[in-house]
């Protein structure tokens, strides 16, 4: 064990099957004990990494290294990492209790300490009881857990989840996502935890890699990736997003259509066109004559479209910047507006991000 | 309601019962009443002049199959047909590996390659065998022209041995084929992520994943080796009779009917516990 290195480091690593860019010069650190989560849509490559990382494919390009040893054509048996397979990978000839001890066998654990070990992780994940059951006679919630133990029983410097609960029900998904999330903070194993669903990755992660066409586009804090995306695919994939058309004059102020607005932070380059990007829930919406704090953006526009969700109000709003969608909280304390009325937006300048393509 | 679905059911299985007949009258005309004759004769007495008497029956028959040169037979036949069936499964399991993990296009065309003996008289290949095996055929000659001089192989347990491999190689590499094709790869995978190196991953999970196909295999060749009789017909010398020779010169030139059904009988046991062992196997994998 190295106790400084960083549990994974991918230096421009690239991975093609024949024409095929799986994976496209992806450099990324992550650092030890830390849950992260490669999300993207289906064939962005989030997997490949994975096997790469597991030593199932090797990268066409660039090196890898897993607790600071370079990895190179090391195959998986000799690798510091387990794997959480997408349907389990069960082994169905073996019980529950021998599949979970088959690592520690493998590791030359005498085979009494083995089953020791293997029945104390076993009651980890509440399965004590299931031990001596053959794994086809489980539900899917206890195969996914009977996976987990048969991975954590090895205590991996990392573990690689590929989409772990993606064959479960939306209710027992939930479940387990608190489950692995109370697991990781409790055996402080790396987490490395693959998944397309954008809800997932937000709650669970320390931090989330977004991945597209085999990209990894931003890598960043679950409130950073959603708050403020850098990419138009990372604010487009996660959540709902206003996308507007903006410039830099050559004085340096900024436009949005034909209103002027303020950004937090360097701005791009004067004379340049942007996206500027902002959250419908992070938009306020107020009669035309209120007043508003401060240092706040606000323009003014008219409500064509109030859609009602029960928690919250939702209202197109048509504005000199364009039409923005504005999302209110459905509270006591909320005016309601009409379809026609005239309204003031605002937003604070450090609720937006400036999308690059 | 209920009986309106139980009149249903009862129409189902009537229809059911009406598309098993020419199957079951099949069978019941052209195997189960002459397996009847085989058992019923085996009890019969054969009289001095070799015909066969239905009555007086007796257990004559089953008590010579005690006699020494009986059990050399059975003996010799049972461990050919090992040796058979082990060379078999060592020749086809990589082929069949091979085969099962080849792109699909190259896999069909290696299976046809595999049935296109199978489609060609089983007869025929077999004396090709015999000239490819004679002492100045191909095979010999190839070994005197390196300097090893000529080989005498053909009529001996050998040249039947490469026979039946040859004749029933098939027979082992389809079940073999179907097993490691529907198998999971993603198990080996998770074997080799947990440690196990590429042998012991096989040793571990690919062979018990793909026994059901070893023993289906091996079954198929074992039986036939078993009672093979065309091949040491004419692959083997008179040293080498086999269990399938022996019966059928017992209803030939021995006419002695009774003797022969014993023997068939006991042919068929092999064949039924074999069929036990096989689902005893399938029944462990589900
Ligand atoms: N063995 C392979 N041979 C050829 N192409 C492959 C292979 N494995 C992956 N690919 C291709 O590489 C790309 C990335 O695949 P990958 O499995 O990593 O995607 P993913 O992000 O895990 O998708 P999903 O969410 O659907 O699992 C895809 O276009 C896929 O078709
Ligand atoms: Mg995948």
């Amino acid at each position: 064990m190295n106790e400084s290195a960083n549990a994974v480091e991918l230096h421009g690593v690239v991975k093609k099957f024949g024409d095929v860019i799986a994976v496209n010069s992806i450099d990324l650190v992550i650092a030890d004990g830390e849950f992260f989560s490669l999300l993207g849509p289906s064939g962005c490559g989030k997997t490949t990494i994975l096997r790469m990382i597991a030593g199932f494919e090797f990268p066409t390009a660039g090196h890898l290294a897993v607790d600071g040893q370079k990895m190179g054509l090391t195959p998986p048996d000799q690798r510091p990492v387990n794997t959480v397979f997408q349907n389990y990978a069960l082994f169905p000839h073996m019980t529950v209790l021998e599949n979970v001890m088959f690592g520690l066998l493998m590791k030359k654990v005498p085979k009494d300490e083995a089953r020791e070990t293997a029945k104390k992780v076993l009651d980890q994940v509440r399965l004590g009881a299931l031990g001596e059951r053959k794994s086809s006679q489980l539900s899917g919630g206890q195969q996914q857990r009977v996976a987990l133990a048969r991975a954590l029983v090895n205590k991996p410097k990392v573990l690689l989840l590929d989409e772990p609960l993606g064959a479960l029900d939306l209710k027992l998904r939930q479940e387990m996502q608190s489950e692995l999330k109370s697991l990781h903070t409790e055996v402080g194993i790396t987490f490395v935890y693959v998944t397309h669903d954008q809800e997932e990755a937000l709650t669970m992660s320390d931090r989330i890699g977004v991945m597209s066409e085999g990209n990894l586009l931003q890598v960043d804090t679950p409130d950073r990736i959603y708050e403020h995306p850098t990419k138009r695919f990372v604010a487009d994939f996660i959540g709902e997003i206003n996308m507007l058309a903006a410039t830099v004059a050559d004085d340096g102020t900024v436009q949005l259509g034909s209103e002027q607005i303020k950004l937090d932070g360097p701005s791009p380059e004067m004379g340049q066109s942007f996206t500027l990007a902002i959250r419908p829930e992070s938009i306020d919406l107020t009669g035309p004559d209120q007043g508003v704090e401060l240092g706040l953006n606000q323009i003014s526009g008219t409500v064509t479209h109030r859609t009602y969700f029960g928690d919250a109000y939702s209202y197109d709003v048509e504005t000199g910047g364009g039409v923005l969608s504005v999302r209110c909280d459905n509270r006591p304390d909320h005016q309601r507006f009409n379809e026609g009325d005239a309204v003031k937006v605002s937003w604070r300048p450090d609720s937006s991000s400036v999308l690059k393509d | 309601m209920a009986a309106l679905d139980q009149s249903a059911a009862q129409a189902d299985s009537r229809k059911g019962r009406l598309i098993a007949t020419p199957a079951a009258l099949y069978l019941l005309l052209f195997f189960m009443i002459p397996l009847g004759v085989i058992v019923t004769y085996s009890f019969a007495t054969r009289t001095a002049t070799g015909r066969t008497v239905l009555t007086g029956w007796n257990l004559s028959s089953y008590d010579k199959l005690f006699s020494e040169l009986v059990l050399r037979i059975v003996w010799r036949s049972f461990w050919m047909a090992s040796v058979t069936t082990i060379l078999c499964l060592l020749v086809a399991y990589p082929f069949a590996y091979y085969l099962a993990t080849r792109a699909p296009k190259v896999r069909n065309i290696l299976l046809v390659l595999v049935m296109i003996p199978f489609w060609t008289n089983g007869l025929i290949r077999i004396f090709a065998i015999r000239f490819l095996l004679g002492s100045d055929g191909p095979a010999s000659q190839l070994s005197e022209n390196l300097g090893f001089g000529t080989f005498r192989i053909l009529f001996t347990p050998a040249a039947v041995v490469i026979g039946m491999v040859y004749s029933f190689l098939t027979f082992m590499v389809l079940p073999l084929y179907v097993a490691i094709e529907r198998m999971d790869w993603k198990l080996v995978e998770a074997a080799r992520d947990l440690y196990a190196g590429g042998t012991v991953a096989f040793r571990k999970v690919t062979w018990p994943l793909t026994r059901s196909g070893v023993i289906a295999g091996s079954i198929l060749v074992f039986v036939p080796s078993f009672g093979s009789y065309v091949v040491p017909e004419i692959l083997g010398g008179a040293k080498t009779m086999l269990l399938g020779s022996y019966v059928a010169r017992q209803f030939g030139a021995a006419r002695n009917f009774p003797f022969g059904a014993a023997l068939s009988v006991v042919l068929i046991a092999v064949m039924l516990i074999a069929v036990v062992i096989n689902q005893r196997a399938e029944a462990n994998r589900a």
